[in-house]
């Protein structure tokens, strides 16, 4: 019976700091949530998952990419984790997120490109890219502006990689496969369900 | 095996009804045992005398030859999905309106969720924050002019024969045609001081206060050598009226009517 209240009071600790945001960036690290939930923390966030599953959600892991070799606790210390929905935003809220159309549309070009060259690709090739669909002066705004949300990873040699924000939110498999498929009663059909 | 009038009835419609399921949800089509749907039409096909019979059994067929052909594109997009490359993605991009790629994302899009919440700590920061701001009409203090500075008064400038005036806007274009006309001849720019020194030093300051225009508003470049220290001006006709604005430069001037900098 203590134990069962324990489990819950862990649950809902667990729930709050991963919803409520505390640093500029959403989510919180591995290590936060075993200083607060204890060691055997990652059984809370999967029962934390199951709860949310019901609700549309799930918890997303997003493990950092350090170059070191990490036993899988240290690994899970330094990871990010955030809350995310579980399938796909219904087209009428997607226009409520107050985010531009060419803006969604120059992040799927730019990250199925990341996706094709193998997570990697420098700037001014992916500049080149969006350049043929966008006015060129959007361009780099948009690329500055989802370096900054963290869809995107700039390093020193203005080499994009793929954030951790993308790894987070977008299934890339899923993105490159709508791509190719996609065509334009699908889009129409899209439009007439919003 | 004999198979009831009614049951065949019910088992082909089952395959029909199938076959649009799979065409109209976009299910995996090779979840439809094809081979084994196509036995089960083979052995029912004796049984079939009316026509609206045969009807079904030619329905249930074409169902199954549009599920094969799905089948096939299935395969396809699947095999190009593994060898997705570069020049796939860039076709891709070209071929497809901004609605449709932004579609593609919205398909593969989970967006974070998270709260933004206020605390009682964040509350007392923003007020101590909002007293401490200074009304608006009251304006900021000007900062305290360094010791040696002084600022150019309306009073002084007319002095030195200078008003923010039409006139002025005529000086400067005088200045600037001067300016032009004896860098051209210097081979492109010509030393600070050769221009702006004058006959005294009321017209050497005149001089400086409309180069100072010229230079802040693009009309002339101002460049210093790092190692002499000599000033040079160098006329930019091409950014004319394009404030530049990146950097000051303080060049005082002494009676002698030489300056140091």
């Amino acid at each position: 019976m203590a134990e069962e209240a324990s489990y819950a009071r862990r649950l809902k600790r667990a729930a709050q700091l991963l919803l409520l945001q505390r640093h500029r960036t959403p989510g919180v690290k591995g290590w936060e949530l075993r200083r607060s939930l204890g060691k055997n923390y990652m059984k809370i966030v999967r029962m934390l998952d199951g709860e949310l599953e019901k609700l549309g959600l799930q918890v997303k892991i997003v493990y950092e990419d350090s170059g070191e070799t990490l036993d899988e606790e240290a690994r899970l210390d330094r990871a990010r984790f955030l809350v995310t929905f579980r399938g796909p935003l219904p087209a009428a809220d997607a226009q409520a997120s107050g985010w531009r159309i060419d803006d969604l549309a120059a992040l799927a070009a730019t990250l199925a490109y990341l996706a094709s060259k193998q997570g990697k690709a420098s700037r001014s090739e992916v500049e080149r890219l969006l350049a043929s669909k966008l006015p060129s002066w959007r361009v780099s705004i948009i690329l500055d502006k989802f370096t900054r949300l963290g869809y995107l990873h700039e390093d020193e040699n203005e080499v994009l990689t793929v954030g951790w924000r993308a790894k987070a939110e977008v299934d890339l498999e899923a993105l490159t496969e709508s791509l190719l498929t996609i065509s334009e009663p699908e889009v129409e059909k899209g439009r007439g369900e919003a | 095996m004999r198979v009831k009038p009614g049951q065949a009835e019910e088992r082909i419609l089952r395959i029909i009804h199938l076959c649009r399921e799979v065409e109209a949800k976009g299910f995996n089509p090779f979840e439809v045992d094809v081979a084994g749907e196509l036995e089960v039409l083979r052995r029912l096909l004796p049984g079939w005398v009316k026509p609206s019979e045969l009807t079904l059994d030619g329905e249930a067929l074409r169902g199954l030859a549009r599920v094969v052909e799905l089948q096939d594109e299935w395969v396809r997009a699947r095999s190009r999905l593994r060898i997705l490359d570069p020049e796939t993605v860039r076709e891709r991009v070209a071929e497809l309106t901004i609605p449709q790629l932004a579609e593609a994302f919205l398909k593969a899009w989970r967006p974070t969720v998270k709260i933004d919440f206020l605390t009682g700590e964040r509350l007392r920061e923003a007020a101590s924050y909002w007293v401490r701001l200074k009304p608006k009409s009251r304006l900021p203090e000007p900062p305290a002019l360094k010791e040696g500075e002084a600022e150019a008064s309306g009073e002084a400038l007319k002095s030195l024969g200078l008003s923010l005036s039409e006139d002025f806007r005529g000086m400067l274009e005088e200045t600037f045609r001067q300016l032009k006309a004896e860098a051209e001849r210097a081979g492109g720019e010509i030393p600070y001081w050769n221009f702006v020194r004058a006959g005294s030093f009321r017209e050497t300051v005149a001089r400086a206060y409309l180069v100072s225009f010229l230079a802040t508003y693009g009309y002339v470049h101002l460049s210093q050598d790092r190692l002499t220290g000599e000033l040079k001006l160098k006329p930019t006709p091409e950014t004319a009226g394009k404030p530049r604005g990146e950097y000051s430069l303080a060049i005082p001037l002494d009676r002698e009517g030489e300056g140091h900098g």
